[in-house]
């Protein structure tokens, strides 16, 4: 059920005539219906961050409508106060509350002026939380921990922070009860204090992450818990899919399910039993980059992805499906998985699983200094020249297509530049939420007696490209590894000025006669606000 | 459809106003061990602010580092006598390095100066636990009591004390009586079951049957409640066997053999001793004591396995 309304001080009307003022109800417990949710922490500083993390998430949904939101805790620095509240909180998020629910958990930094023990302070001010299973699961009799349920998906909400974390402390003995109540298909939780991190924070070394690990997790395993979100160590780390990891120190051995990445278009998504199945694998997400300083100790053992970059994630659930997509400031994707349930899936080991895939800002070094055009210089490729490209939802070329000779009567042609959104492109591609990678080619012609190694490529492209010259790699911007489909760990960029390569050093497969030059370029994310590929191939004179 | 949205409360808590800015200055994204080499070195510059050694006593605690944590809080309170959080902070700590006596003496102390009724009550109830890990069950009883005629809303945890403390001095009709006020008064569900399980205690399965079997359907996992329901029946009935069967092969599957959930290890020892299977239900127990759970749930586990398998 949709509500519109407006806020009135006696008869003056506070609120202007704006159909954002509206907010939807929950849908029927149990009902199949999908729901998208935002999952942010570790953002209230009120700065600069905050605001970039809020507005990517507003930018890759565009159109699209929130169910609600989770905020994993520490939403109002340094110490939840109600003006800090106010600030870094009810402001900065305004246009997002207007319309959308926010289901909190308290973070220490809140817990410096609000207790969960007398539920009271500045948090439990700014939220109404359920006692008595208003919304759905057990009643708890505290805002501190309660549940919900969003049609067939029951949320749990954890106090890890200043109430007693034993197994059967009372918040255990609720969650054990409450577990055993529900019957949804997907069960998500979350809390403040990461079980698994190497973020700001160590979850091998402090008090409250070990007992959360040790003591609350074995609980919800037990149930068949999907995944859980929390924040504090301020990072983006993701998990491989995991199950009785609960030993101090962590270690990736016999707690493995699946040790891909989960996504889809990489190593395929992670596969569950229908319904709540007890053991069966539990996906950890640390959500601690929505907005202040961000620190990596080391590489978690159980993660899949750790990135050094500020973001937050959107949730969908779908049937039988529920995927994870790391958001960045600029609305892209960075990170993807997806849990799928169906039948009987048998838990099995994976024995020395692989390591954690890191995603780091580029060094500054390489980044902010790209090298400008040459004074003078003559076309061999001019800008906005003709080009063979190959774009669509999981089109990807043949071997060899990077070299001479190579069918291309199934590839378009058109003028560079390529790409969407930005206004600085010739041929518009659809490629937003369709597809990131596009492939170009060209041939061109060197006379005998050419300065080969005078050639240049001047580019301009957003976020990665992936340079071949008569086959062979020869430039590779934001693209950690692999190429075409296997392409992974992208690093955004922004288009603008054409960046100059020098060529010289390759000018051993170079010929006089028929080259060509080849150019694969990704997109960091398939949402991606915008996306550019406009080459021209020089000699410098 | 409950609808749930933002109010904002106008209300400044008696919280806010001992608010302190603990970490002003400080960067939000550092670790415990950086927070505390900063504030060390603030406590340097000024040395008689009482917030930092607050901070950094906490700091201290979170890396289970006792005495420093103690030292700190004990300069808090040198500083401002009356920190209550400190008070009470500290007196735990004191507890769990077995110094119960400086522990009391420290919360007596404090007890004099409590102006409000909820710094009271939790003083209070910081002695009933106290007394209660000295095995003084009389006065823990009468510390948690008094401490719940003193606040609006408290947590389930000083019910629960309540009840423990009404076991230990075997009064098993005044346990479910009081956890029915518990219940009424939070609506907490997990006071309810409590109710349940005090109402078998006492032998008055009967008028909790109906709730037991309503549960039972309303639940996907159903051991706990196959539990209860077997304590309702006769010792020799075969529906009493077949549920604590149906029971075990349940907790069976959803237990990790390697670090068990420890609620369902408790569940299954306690379905074993029913069953009068007490080989199994002892193993149990034994792996339960290795590892080193401390609560009130144990001693309750303890009372019934001393008691006989069949409460008709
Ligand atoms: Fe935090």
């Amino acid at each position: 059920m949709r509500y519109f309304y407006a806020i009135y001080d006696k008869d003056k009307r506070i609120t202007p005539a704006d159909a954002s003022y509206q907010f939807t109800t929950h849908p029927s417990i149990g009902s199949k219906k999908p729901v998208k949710f935002w999952v942010v922490g570790d953002s209230g500083t009120g700065g600069a961050m905050q605001k970039a993390v809020h507005e990517g998430m507003q930018k890759y949904m565009e159109s699209l409508k929130l169910d609600f939101y989770i905020h994993v805790g520490d939403m109002a620095y340094r110490s939840g106060t109600d003006p800090e509240f106010s600030r870094n909180f009810f402001n900065m998020y305004e246009p997002t509350l207007r319309n959308t629910v926010c289901w909190a958990s308290m973070g220490n930094h809140e817990g410096q002026t609000s207790s969960g023990e007398t539920q009271k302070g500045p948090y439990y001010d700014a939220y109404v939380l359920p006692t008595k299973a208003e919304a759905g699961g057990l009643a708890s009799g505290t805002e501190a921990y309660y549940s919900f349920d969003y049609a067939n998906t029951h949320f749990i909400c954890l106090d890890s922070h200043d109430l007693d974390r034993r197994p059967l402390g009372a918040m255990a003995m609720w969650l054990k009860a409450d577990l055993q109540k529900t019957k949804a298909d997907w069960l998500v939780a979350f809390w403040h204090h990461p079980p698994y991190t190497k973020g700001s924070h160590d979850s091998d070394r402090e008090q409250q992450l070990i007992e959360m690990r040790e003591h609350i997790m074995p609980i919800l395993e037990a149930s068949g818990v999907d995944a859980v979100f929390t924040g504090h160590s301020h990072i983006y780390e993701r998990s491989m899919l995991i199950d009785g990891a609960y030993a101090t120190p962590s270690t990736n051995q016999g707690v493995v399910l699946d040790d891909g990445d989960g996504d889809p278009k990489g190593d395929g998504a992670y596969k569950k039993s229908a319904g709540l199945a007890p053991h069966n694998g539990t996906v950890q997400v640390v959500t601690g980059h929505g907005g202040t300083g961000l620190r990596r100790k080391s590489n978690h053992p159980l993660m899949s992805k750790v990135i050094m970059l500020h973001g937050s994630m959107i949730m969908e659930i779908k049937g039988d499906k529920l995927t994870g997509e790391m958001i960045d400031v600029h609305g892209a994707v960075l990170d993807t998985f997806v849990i799928e349930k169906g039948g009987k899936v048998t838990r099995s080991i994976v024995e020395n699983p692989r390591a954690p895939k890191l995603i780091e800002p580029e060094p500054k070094a390489k980044s902010s200094k790209p090298h400008s055009m040459p004074k003078n210089y003559s076309n061999v490729i001019p800008r906005g020249a003709t080009w063979h490209y190959l774009a669509g939802a999981k089109l990807h070329p043949a071997k060899g297509w990077a070299s001479a000779p190579f069918d291309v009567s199934d590839w378009k042609l058109g003028a560079a530049g390529f790409g969407y959104s930005d206004k600085d492109d010739k041929t518009d591609l659809d490629m937003k939420n369709k597809y990131s990678a596009v492939y170009i080619r060209k041939e061109f012609t060197l006379e005998a007696g050419t300065d080969f190694s005078a050639l240049g490529l001047g580019v301009s492209y957003d976020d990665a490209i992936i340079v071949y010259l008569n086959g062979k790699e020869i430039v590779r911007r934001g693209v950690d590894s692999g190429a075409g489909s296997k392409a992974k760990g992208f690093h955004t960029h922004e288009a603008g000025k054409l960046e100059y390569f020098p060529l010289g050093a390759n000018k051993k497969l170079l010929k006089p006669g028929v080259n060509v030059i080849a150019i694969e370029g990704h997109n960091a994310g398939i949402g991606s606000s915008d996306f550019s590929l406009d080459p021209v191939l020089i000699l410098k004179k | 459809m409950s609808i749930r949205f933002f109010i904002r409360r106008v209300v400044v808590g008696e919280f806010l106003l001992s608010a302190i800015f603990l970490t002003d200055g400080l960067h939000a994204h550092e670790s415990p061990h950086d927070t505390i080499h900063k504030l060390s070195h603030r406590i340097e510059s000024t040395p008689t602010n009482a917030a930092l050694y607050y901070a950094r006593a906490i700091e201290y605690k979170s890396l289970g580092k006792a005495s420093h944590a103690v030292a700190d809080f004990r300069t808090v309170l040198r500083i401002d006598p009356s920190n209550l959080n400190s008070t009470l902070a500290l007196a735990r700590l004191l507890a769990v390095q077995s110094k119960p006596d400086q522990s009391l003496k420290l919360l007596d102390g404090r007890l004099k100066g409590a102006v409000s009724d909820e710094s009271k009550a939790r003083l209070l109830k910081a002695k009933s636990d106290i007394y209660f890990t000295t095995k003084q069950y009389q006065r823990s009883y009468d510390g948690v009591t008094e401490a719940l005629t003193l606040v609006a809303k408290p947590s389930d945890d000083w019910y629960l004390q309540q009840a423990i403390t009404n076991l230990q001095l075997g009064e098993l009709i005044r346990r479910h009586q009081q956890l029915a006020i518990g219940f009424k008064k939070s609506a907490s569900e997990l006071l309810h079951y409590s109710w349940i399980d005090a109402k078998l205690d006492a032998g008055e399965g009967k008028e909790v049957k109906p709730t037991i079997l309503k549960y039972r359907t309303e639940s996907r996992f159903v051991s706990t409640w196959n539990i209860r329901l077997a304590q309702t029946l006769p010792l020799e009935a075969t529906e009493r066997k077949q549920v604590l069967a149906e029971a075990v092969v349940e907790m069976n599957q959803r237990l990790n053999m390697t670090r068990p959930d420890v609620t369902l290890l408790m569940d299954r020892c306690l379905a074993y001793h029913l069953q009068g299977d007490l080989k199994r239900a002892k193993q149990d127990r034994q792996w339960l004591e290795t590892m080193k759970i401390q609560s009130f749930q144990i001693l309750w586990l303890d009372w019934k396995l001393q008691s006989p398998a069949a409460a008709e």
